[in-house]
This record gives C-alpha cells, sequence and structure tokens, in this order.
C-alpha cells in the first residue's frame, strides 16, 4: 500500500493501518531492533510497540517520510529497551560496541545538564552529517544509527571490511573534531 | 545519561533523509526511497474519516438500521439535500450554539507543501477566499466525535459484511471471500471482540481488488493492477468503473500534489458531485469527497477511498463568517491555528508579502468536534527551509483562521509553534 494511504488510514482510526504498517515495514523495522538488542523476541516486541506508539501518535502526527518515521520509533525503544536491561556489555547487542565507539568522540562523562547538552549535540550533529560525503556519511549512519555490522556494511556496499572500519574510524575523529570545536564531550 | 550515549540518541533524530535502508543491497544512495513523501501527505490527511452528507440533512442518531449507514449517493441530489437545511428567513445568528475551533498538533511533521511555484500548488478548490456577499456559512456537528475514543460506526460483524458486499457490488466485482476482523487481531490482544473491518476478496473485469471497510465507515478499495489514470482518456475509463461505486452524477476531479525534498512531484485526486450553488459545491469539495491515490511509482489509481457520510453529521446552523479581510489581518496578528513550527518562518513573521494563497475549507480532521469553515492560507516560510531540499524549491505552510465570527466560537486556541 502507499504511504499516504497508510497514514491516510492511521488518522482515519482504521486498524488496518497497523496491519499494513507491519506489512510493509515490519521487517525493517525488526531489523533496526534486532541489531540493538540481539533478541529476536525483544525485537519483535519493539516492533509491535513501534505501531502502538504510531497509533497514539497519528494524528496529530503527519509523518512525511514513514520508513524514517517508523524506524526511529523502533530505534529509540530499542534504545531505552537496551539500557534498562543491559548489565555488562556482553550479551547487549551491537548497542554496546556502538557506544564504546562514539565514546572516542564526546567521552563517557555525565554532563550534567542533560537537556542543554542534548540540544547542543543534535544541533552539531545535523551540520556535521550534512557535511559529510555521502558515502561516509551512510557508512557512518549504517553503523551508528542501524547498529550494522562492519561485515554487513561492507557485504552491501560491495567494500572490505578494512575499507570500512578505516572510514568509521575517520568520519569519528572529524565528528571529534567538530564536537570539541563545539565545546561538547571530552 | 552519559554524552556517548546521549551522542547515540542524537544519532537516532537525524535528517530522515540519512537513515539508512536496510531493505536495500548494494545501493550507492539508497535513501531516496525513504524520503519520497512529500508534504501532500499532509494535504491529504486534512480530508480525515468523515465524509458526510451535506446541505443540512438532519438525521435523528439512532433511528436507522445499520444498512442505512451504508453510503448511498445515488438517489441523492445535492441541491435537494438544501431543502432540510435552515429555511430563508430563520435569522442565523439566534439560538446558534457557540462551537470551538482546534487544530491538535504533534511533535513531528507539519502541514507544509514543497513546490518550485505556488502555482503548482493549485487543488481544484472553487472556493480561492470568500465572495464579498457571502454572509454565513453552514456549520455540522460530528457526531461520530468522542473525546476519548476511537468513531465508529458499523458496530457489528453483520454491518461491516453488508457494507463490504454493497461496495463490491457497486464496483461490479464477485466477492471471493469476506473475511472479518477483530480489534483483536490487528492490534495484539485489546478490544479482542470489537470488530475493527471487513476484508473482502473480489474479482471483476479489470482485475483483482480487495474491499476494505473500517468500523469507522471508512471504504478503501485497493486494485491489484492500478487503474491507468494519467490522460483523459485513462481517467474516463476509470470513472466508467468508479461511477457506480462513488455515486456522484456529474462529477469533478481536482488534481493536486506537491513535491519531495528531490523535486519529485505527487499527485492525488479528489472527486466530488459538481453543483451549480457555489455554497454547494464547496461543501461537496471539502466534505462529500472521495480520494483517489496514485500507486509509490505512479504506475496508475492504487487505492480509492470512500468515506461514510450521509449520517455522521448534525446540521447546527449558518454561522455569521468574516471577511477575508478580516481575515488576513488575524492571521498576520498571530491568531491562527497551524501545526507549523514557528522556526520556519523568517524573523520577521507573517507578512503579507509572504502570503501567496488564500481559500476557504472545512477542516474534516478525525478528531474535528465540529466541521466548520476556515481560511487556509499558504505562507511562503523562510528562504533555505528546509535546507536539504533541491534547489529551487520553497516550502509554504498552512494557516487556519476560522471563518466563523468569533463571538460564536467558544475558544480559539492559538498554536504558537513552540513545540519545535
Amino acid at each position: 500500500m502507499e504511504d499516504n494511504a497508510i497514514v491516510a488510514l492511521y488518522w482515519e482510526r482504521s486498524e488496518e493501518a497497523i496491519r499494513e504498517s507491519a506489512l510493509k515495514y515490519g521487517g525493517y523495522c525488526s531489523v533496526v531492533a534486532r541489531n540493538i538488542l540481539g533478541s529476536r523476541e525483544d525485537a519483535e516486541e519493539c516492533v509491535n510497540d513501534t505501531w502502538m506508539r504510531a497509533w497514539n501518535a497519528i494524528p496529530p502526527d503527519r509523518p512525511r517520510a514513514l520508513a524514517a518515521y517508523f524506524a526511529s520509533i523502533t530505534r529509540r525503544l530499542a534504545l531505552d529497551r537496551w539500557r534498562r536491561g543491559r548489565s555488562a556489555k556482553a550479551g547487549g547487542g551491537r548497542a554496546a560496541l556502538c557506544l564504546d565507539e562514539l565514546e572516542e568522540c564526546v567521552g563517557s562523562n555525565d554532563p550534567g545538564e542533560e537537556a542543554v547538552v542534548r540540544i547542543a549535540l543534535k544541533s552539531a550533529l545535523d551540520r556535521f552529517l550534512a557535511g559529510l560525503k555521502p558515502e561516509a556519511r551512510e557508512i557512518f549512519m549504517r553503523r551508528y544509527w542501524a547498529f550494522s555490522s562492519e561485515r554487513e556494511i561492507a557485504r552491501d556496499r560491495g567494500m572490505s571490511v578494512e575499507a570500512v572500519r578505516m572510514s568509521l574510524s575517520r568520519t569519528r575523529k572529524l565528528l571529534k573534531e567538530t564536537l570539541e570545536k563545539e565545546g561538547i564531550g571530552i | 545519561m552519559k554524552t556517548n550515549e546521549m551522542l547515540l540518541y542524537a544519532i537516532g533524530e537525524a535528517d530522515p533523509r540519512y537513515i539508512p535502508d536496510l531493505t536495500q543491497k548494494k545501493a550507492a544512495f539508497p535513501l531516496k526511497r525513504w524520503a519520497a513523501v512529500g508534504g501532500g501527505i499532509a494535504a491529504a490527511l486534512l480530508i480525515g474519516f468523515v465524509a458526510l452528507r451535506i446541505g443540512g440533512l438532519r438525521v435523528p442518531v439512532g433511528t436507522e438500521t445499520p444498512a442505512d449507514h451504508t453510503p448511498d449517493m445515488s438517489d441523492w441530489s445535492p441541491e435537494d439535500s438544501w431543502e432540510n437545511g435552515p429555511s430563508e428567513e430563520q435569522d442565523p445568528a439566534v439560538g446558534l450554539p457557540k462551537i470551538t475551533a482546534e487544530l491538535t498538533t504533534g511533535d513531528m511533521g507539519f502541514e507544509g507543501y514543497m513546490a518550485y511555484s505556488v502555482d503548482e500548488l493549485e487543488n481544484g478548490n472553487p472556493w480561492r477566499g470568500i465572495p464579498a456577499d457571502t454572509e454565513a456559512l453552514p456549520v455540522y456537528e460530528n457526531l461520530l466525535y468522542s473525546e476519548h475514543a476511537d468513531p465508529v460506526l458499523y458496530e457489528t460483524e453483520e454491518e461491516l459484511r453488508g457494507a463490504a458486499e454493497t461496495a463490491a457490488e457497486r464496483l461490479g466485482m464477485t466477492v471471493l471471500s469476506l473475511e472479518v476482523r477483530t480489534m483483536g487481531e490487528i492490534r495484539g490482544t485489546e478490544y479482542t471482540e470489537r470488530p475493527a473491518g471487513a476484508s473482502a476478496e473480489c474479482e471483476g473485469d479489470f482485475g483483482a481488488a480487495t474491499v476494505y471497510v473500517s468500523n469507522a465507515g471508512m471504504i478503501r478499495t485497493q486494485f491489484s493492477d492500478p487503474l491507468p489514470f494519467g490522460s483523459e482518456e485513462e481517467k474516463s475509463a476509470a470513472m466508467d468503473i468508479l461511477s457506480a461505486y462513488l455515486g456522484y452524477r456529474d462529477a469533478v476531479i481536482a488534481e493536486s500534489g506537491d513535491r519531495n525534498i528531490y523535486g519529485v512531484r505527487s499527485r492525488q485526486y479528489r472527486v466530488y458531485e459538481d453543483s451549480s450553488d457555489p455554497v454547494q459545491k464547496l461543501l461537496n469539495y471539502s466534505i462529500a469527497v472521495s480520494r483517489l491515490y496514485e500507486t509509490d511509482d505512479g504506475a496508475g489509481l492504487g487505492t480509492v477511498w470512500k468515506y461514510p457520510g450521509i449520517d455522521v453529521l448534525k446540521f447546527l446552523g449558518d454561522y455569521p463568517v468574516i471577511g477575508e479581510d478580516e481575515a488576513r489581518a488575524m492571521l498576520i496578528r498571530g491568531e491562527y491555528l497551524t501545526t507549523v513550527p514557528a522556526d520556519t518562518l523568517p524573523e520577521s513573521g507573517i507578512t503579507e508579502d509572504r502570503i501567496d494563497r488564500v481559500e476557504l475549507v472545512y477542516r474534516t480532521g478525525p478528531r474535528d468536534k465540529y466541521i466548520e469553515p476556515y481560511f487556509r492560507f499558504l505562507v511562503r516560510l523562510r528562504e533555505g527551509f528546509p535546507a536539504s531540499a533541491a534547489e529551487g524549491l520553497s516550502h509554504w505552510g498552512a494557516y487556519y483562521v476560522p471563518a466563523v465570527r468569533t463571538e460564536y466560537l467558544a475558544e480559539i486556541p492559538v498554536w504558537d509553534g513552540s513545540f519545535n
């Protein structure tokens, strides 16, 4: 079904909206959740919760990019679940690894004024991503948005794992420099 | 939360264009697919879940059998419907209950349109502005409105089955199978016994289709093979197939659409009954409308939507309305409703030179308690917004000013765009 028709179903308060959402985007959201949580069962719950979040949010929301809208909800839910459930890095899915890698960029301090830092981070990150070369940006987002493994990224892009690793390393370094200039992080 | 965790969350809020498409393998730039939804969605959603019997039919609630709720435009004359409206002698200002003007807002998305010029946003609305001699316009109460629950028109399995079978019959299709789904089957474990909708797999001369009737009364027909709808001949052929189903005798097809951030235009259509009476025509255009959606690849019509209409509105009366000049002044003073974030406007705010289009509409959102007229202004947003848009694209936001005179409004919540 067309994206705009699915959104219209939500606005119609038709339960079919959830079925159609799951049909079209269930797989996509599942991959995101599984990458973060590493558990099929947990991922499934997150995806189901995604539709309910969307049901409660549309209307009044009017998503302009439905896949991104759903996947963003799933990602947030999965991260929340992972944070609640983790006791150690082991068994925590790929989120723990990504978190370690991002520590290079901003450290892992408790910054105190969380709301302020969040806004500053988002703003700096937006500018940073806009300025990246498309290939580097996609590799970065595959890793830290979708939590794909370096091997998966390499396979899908027809690159070597080493090339992916190098790209990520360079981008993290750039991000660190950017954030330092903005006074965020370490 | 630690800074690296905050960074992880911040990445999750990145521009949707950068969100990876995990379903596309070895695609160098696979993101376009996910961003190929223009602001037209917002426009599409303005016509929410109700379409209604227009012109003042005051149908007593609960006096009809469920089958009577099935949309039936075949014996309906738009002009005739006025016979049940208020008489000409009635003083429109006497005894009118106060109404509200509301616009719910969320935290993602807003009603905006991108195009290379405002002319591309033509939508076929017969009321560009308001005739100077217009003193009053009809207002309706949405009988399905509930503050705490979703609207339900068809409560039983039998009602849903009947509506699905009638729709298929009017499309000239044979029902091969019909399934009624409960809320539980669709949503999980809640409300397991409540019927949510009926889905009929059908077959006809033009191929297979699924007719789905929701408990809110909306009927959606999804064609397996898109109906070509490009040329005038194709439109005519498609309307021949749909005419008995849609029930219009003198149908008007209005095209609308806008562009996504890549400049790709999306199209949608609304179909409504023509009328020589301008007010009736506005009502037909705004409210008693069916919607036709093109498939994502533009191959033809993929889905047709028909709304319950008829019995879900109660005529409240003809309410005195303001003129366009007054509405413009209210807009510039900030007395408007919108979902558009405040930071998308330039620092000078809304100024006369940024108002590029005005029209009169009836908003029919799913949570609108009253169906009433609004001035709808398209205001050009600040240059360079969004930064990711293709070169040359401009962005317009929709701002609503209630057309009903303020003394008949109980309250006007004014949105300040602060959520962003």
